[in-house]
């Protein structure tokens, strides 16, 4: 009950018509943050900050929060209707969200990406009132060997990503590894393969892969032919989801869901490895797998419920403990330290009007994004009407723009023209891209996990099963390496035994 | 990583109150006669780009931003100061990107330890020589934390624990070769004890480790360990200045120094020209930097977040930076992650 | 797609040997865990191991699927495409990024796709625009400048 009566007052400071006001500020601008490439909400939150500073705490907090979950409802516009994603986060809703919008279905899967963000995140504030004590020393339990078993599981489902042969998605997987080791080793300070540039000292970033990888290698597919203007009319009647489609997308909202909040709560994992996890996990549990890759619904609902459910999961250790789950809550704590507030484990107490004021906004923000992106799906998706030519210009340029702006630097965009042409080659080559991105994203984490678990176990393997959530990990990705293993040698004996039944039927005898 | 810092000192040092008077007068004497001189002759024009090499949110980030919103606010200068975030590189390709700016009139660089270890680690040539000193004037302390549970209560218990096994008191920290592995190495010098230091993906993720019961002990500043003391989650063990603070919450902290261990270490920062910036600029730098020291909102600003604002001008920051250079250099050495040969 | 997969599997190969070459001087093991080299050594092998079982299956593969590249001058429209967009990397430190994209734009629409000029006009002026607007004057991202100050 006393959670209900912090959060009544909670509620009180959040309509407060400013507050109001500044979150609807906040979330719009998430909203357009989180829809330009490149640049995404840490980026965005950080570029608004210095707006915050004659603020009232709560209204900075609030404002700057609503940029960050905005941010992943904007992500989708981008990667749905052009394949950039528009935040790292929204790197899997490119792959089936953009095959949708080719079959001239953009308008369901903005749709149900809004509505599982905002299931997701209602969710995850709901746990936010009621679970935050426990669900911020559940986290700490979380540490290497359970982040080295997480992204094992991720990477060992990459084989099933492809669309085509294993071979080659495991081809895709190492492409991506190899990207992932470039760059200062964060152990032990030695560079590797960055062949004396500067510019790979801190390693490739992620957002010139993902921009190049699928943005700039589908226009350089769909520029093979010379664009007849023809593009994908769809009636705005025809672009609301139906009973089908909310039937499928339902239960991948929820998984979506709760994975999210999971990895968001850790704090060295953020939305993008929720994102990815989701949906690979989505692809597990579907009944129709072999849809993903090729424009499944249900692969869109879970990546885009997951990366909102773990930004607002992230908020948890953010405000319990004082630590940064992702790259955006650091922004929101350096805010928090700017105006004067100490974040810690005290804040919750400390800071009690503070705190739910930006709880109870965040169920406003998430209402208003809900409001903003559903009823104007079809009208964002009416952006394909215009003809691809001419689309493309402004893709390639504001992309380009983009990938400037992670770094100011022109090397990025040098390397995102060149990850272009490498996902160019490969879609040629038949080669899935969907691992390269698992893999650059879950490697780093995997090698360094790996390590830190060793050197705290002083070189004992035994750690990644002595604790008891690793000892489940640890169960998990066996059992994951061996299901299909299982299925498959199950399958090929049944395949025998009616081999041999219909070679029996058929001898004559 | 979020890097709060440090206490600010209630009583700055006579010496140097005298000198921020004198400072003041002389500026103020300067505007009477000539309110415009100034300006004229020694500002540059159009807007002032500050570099810095972390992401945004960063101490540093924010620290420069801080600056520069009280800078342009108070009038103290009246160019648009921008902030620009040109990460990569540990900080080399913010550096670069000042360092070939030559004579540039319209670029700083923030200074901060990377642009004094990344050269050192990397092997590459030094830059703090290179780039023309203007002034460093934020410094923060750091602190030794256990965790609340642990046995240890100071840091004659934390070394007698490690001397009984090498390499059996784990450290949390940050990357290889970051603040947090310094520390650890010096803690591993004066205590003559092998640490078993773990680099985890930056501060947060550290931090995490530490709060999870992963490990004994790591390094924090003030404004994140003060926080988890009073939760209930951590103990200062020590504070690694040269003298004890006083402020009233790090007061009762005893240095490393007074326990017997010479663990002396700390972060400032500043700012930098490019190579070749003429002497006005330099000059039209120092005063601004002198009357923002001297603003109580900034000083209350820093104050917060237990950090202190005491300038070192342009006139004395080039052995200073030296001094902390050879400093790091030293160390790094010991610690074997130094590419560069011994000081020259 | 026979050759194609010969091809990626040589590159592969290629990649992969540049990866155990250029990480063979770095610690394999330090102490209690795995050094630097470690996670690049197995990457390597694996990669090689890929690298020859597609080199296998695509020699042993007898099929006649054609390969998927395009045609002559879908080739051409992609290398023209592919040089356009070098160029404006290129161009982006002397022109500026305003100028350097609205060259691009107009290379784009007149160039390859032969647009109509007024509508390519137009596009370039939105493009820009949107640069401009949101990049350059409300988020303040210090685009490159040319001589023109933009």
């Amino acid at each position: 009950m006393d959670a209900l009566a912090s959060l009544a007052n909670g509620f009180a400071i959040a309509m407060t018509p400013t507050n109001l006001l500044f979150v609807l500020i906040g979330v719009t601008l998430g909203q357009l943050i989180g829809a330009l490439p490149g640049i995404g909400p840490s980026a965005g939150m950080a570029l608004l900050l210095p707006v915050t500073f004659g603020l009232d705490p709560v209204t900075a907090l609030v404002m700057l929060s609503g940029i960050m979950y905005g941010g992943m409802y904007g992500g989708t516009l981008t990667s749905v209707l052009v394949n950039v994603p528009g935040e790292a986060a929204s790197v899997m809703t490119a792959i089936d969200g953009n095959q949708l919008a080719k079959q001239g279905r953009a308008g369901q899967a903005l749709a149900v990406a809004a509505i599982g963000s905002f299931l997701a995140g209602i969710g995850s504030v709901t746990a936010l009132v009621f679970l935050t004590p426990a669900l911020s020393s559940f986290a700490l339990n979380f540490s290497a060997p359970e982040y080295f078993l997480l992204a094992l599981l991720g990477i060992t489902a990459t084989a099933s990503l492809g669309t085509g042969s294993a071979l080659k998605a495991m081809i895709g997987a190492t492409l991506g590894l190899m990207i992932a080791l470039i760059g200062t080793d964060p152990i032990q300070g030695t560079s590797r393969l960055t062949f004396g540039s500067l510019d790979l000292l801190e390693g490739i970033d992620f957002l010139p892969v993902a921009i190049g990888v699928f943005g700039i290698a589908e226009i350089l597919v769909s520029m093979e032919q010379t664009q007849s203007g023809q593009v994908v009319r769809t009636r705005l009647k025809d672009m609301w989801l139906t009973g089908k489609d909310w039937a499928e997308c339902r239960m991948a909202i929820v998984r979506g869901g709760f994975i999210g909040l999971l990895i968001g709560l850790m704090p060295g994992a953020g939305p993008t490895v929720a994102a990815l996890l989701a949906y690979v996990v989505e692809k597990k549990a579907s009944r129709h797998p072999e849809k993903f890759g090729h424009g499944a619904l249900d692969g869109v609902a879970a990546s885009e419920s997951a990366n909102n459910s773990a930004a607002h999961g992230a908020m948890i250790p953010m405000l319990a403990l004082g630590i940064p789950g992702s790259a955006s809550t650091a922004v929101l704590l350096a805010a928090l330290v700017l105006l004067g507030i100490r974040p810690g484990p005290m804040l919750l107490t400390e800071q009690a009007d503070l705190v739910w004021g930006l709880i109870a906004s965040m169920f406003i923000g998430n209402v208003i994004l809900l409001i903003m992106n559903l009823p104007l799906a079809p009208l964002f998706a009416s952006v394909l009407r215009i003809p691809y030519s001419y689309l493309v210009a402004g893709i390639l340029i504001v992309s380009l723009v983009g990938a400037y702006a992670i770094s100011l630097s022109l090397f990025n965009v040098g390397l995102t023209l060149v990850f272009g042409m490498v996902g160019y080659l490969m879609i040629r080559a038949d080669i899935p891209r969907a691992p390269l991105v698992l893999a650059v994203v879950l490697a780093p984490m995997m090698e360094s996990a790996l390590r830190q678990s060793l050197m705290l176990s002083e070189g004992s393997g035994v750690i990644f099963v002595q604790r008891p959530l690793s000892a489940v990990l640890a169960l998990l990705v066996i059992g994951s390496l061996c299901l299909p293993l299982l299925s498959f040698l199950l399958a090929r004996r049944a395949a025998r035994r009616a081999g041999v039944a219909e070679a029996l039927s058929h001898s004559p005898d | 990583m979020i890097q709060t810092n440090t206490e600010m000192r209630s009583s700055v040092p006579l010496h140097l109150r005298l000198k921020h008077t004198a400072i003041a007068f002389a500026l103020g004497a300067a505007c009477l006669a000539a309110p415009t001189a100034l300006q004229a002759q020694g500002a540059p024009t159009g807007p002032i780009e500050i570099t810095t090499g972390t992401s945004p949110g960063g101490t540093p980030d924010v620290l420069m931003r801080r600056a520069a919103k009280i800078l342009n606010e108070q009038k103290i200068i009246t160019n648009p100061l921008v902030v620009q975030n040109r990460t990569g590189g540990s900080w080399m390709v913010a550096a670069n990107f000042v360092m070939g700016k030559q004579g540039d009139r319209n670029v700083v660089l923030c200074i901060a330890q990377p642009i004094l270890t990344t050269p050192i680690t990397q092997g590459l040539p030094t830059l703090y020589d290179k780039l023309t000193p203007i002034s460093m004037f934020i410094q923060g302390d750091l602190v030794l934390v256990v965790p609340e549970s642990s046995p240890i209560k100071d840091m004659k218990q934390l070394v007698e624990l490690a001397a009984k096994r090498e390499r059996s008191v784990k450290v949390a920290g940050a990357q290889s070769g970051s603040t947090d592995h310094m520390v650890s190495g010096l803690v591993e010098k004066a205590g003559n004890v092998k640490l078993n230091y773990v680099p985890f993906d930056g501060g947060g993720a550290a931090q995490a480790a530490f709060l999870g019961g992963n490990v004994d002990f790591m390094t924090l500043t003030p404004g994140e360990a003060l926080p988890l003391v009073k939760g209930g989650k951590a103990r200062i063990i020590a504070i690694l200045a040269s003298e004890r603070r006083t402020a009233p919450e790090l007061k009762d902290i005893p240095t490393a120094k007074e326990q017997g261990y010479d663990v002396v270490w700390g972060q400032a920062w500043g700012l930098a020209g490019p190579p070749g910036l003429d002497a006005e600029t330099v000059k039209f730098w120092d005063e601004a930097i002198a009357k923002l020291v001297a603003n109580p909102e900034w000083q209350a600003s820093l104050k917060e977040n237990f950090l202190r604002s005491q300038m070192i001008p342009a006139a004395e920051v080039k052995p200073y930076m030296q001094k902390l250079h050879d400093e790091h250099l030293a160390l790094l050495r010991d610690l074997g992650l130094a590419k560069q040969p011994a000081v020259q | 797609m026979r050759l194609t997969n010969i091809i990626a599997a040589l590159v592969l190969l290629g990649l992969s040997a540049t990866v155990l070459l250029g990480t063979w001087q770095l610690p394999y093991w330090a102490d209690f865990a795995p050094g630097s080299s470690f996670t690049a050594f197995w990457v390597g092998i694996i990669g090689i191991v890929l690298a020859l079982s597609l080199l296998v299956t695509a020699v042993m593969d007898d099929s006649t699927e054609p390969h998927s590249f395009p045609d002559r001058s879908g080739i051409l429209r992609i290398v023209a495409l592919t040089a356009g967009l070098w160029l404006l990397v290129l161009l982006i430190p002397p022109l500026g990024f305003v100028t350097a994209s609205i060259l691009f734009c107009l290379f784009l629409l007149l160039g390859i796709e032969r647009r109509p000029i007024v509508p390519s006009l137009f596009t370039t002026v939105i493009v820009v625009g949107v640069v401009y607007g949101v990049f350059i004057a409300w988020l303040g991202i210090a685009l490159p400048t040319g001589p023109l100050g933009i």
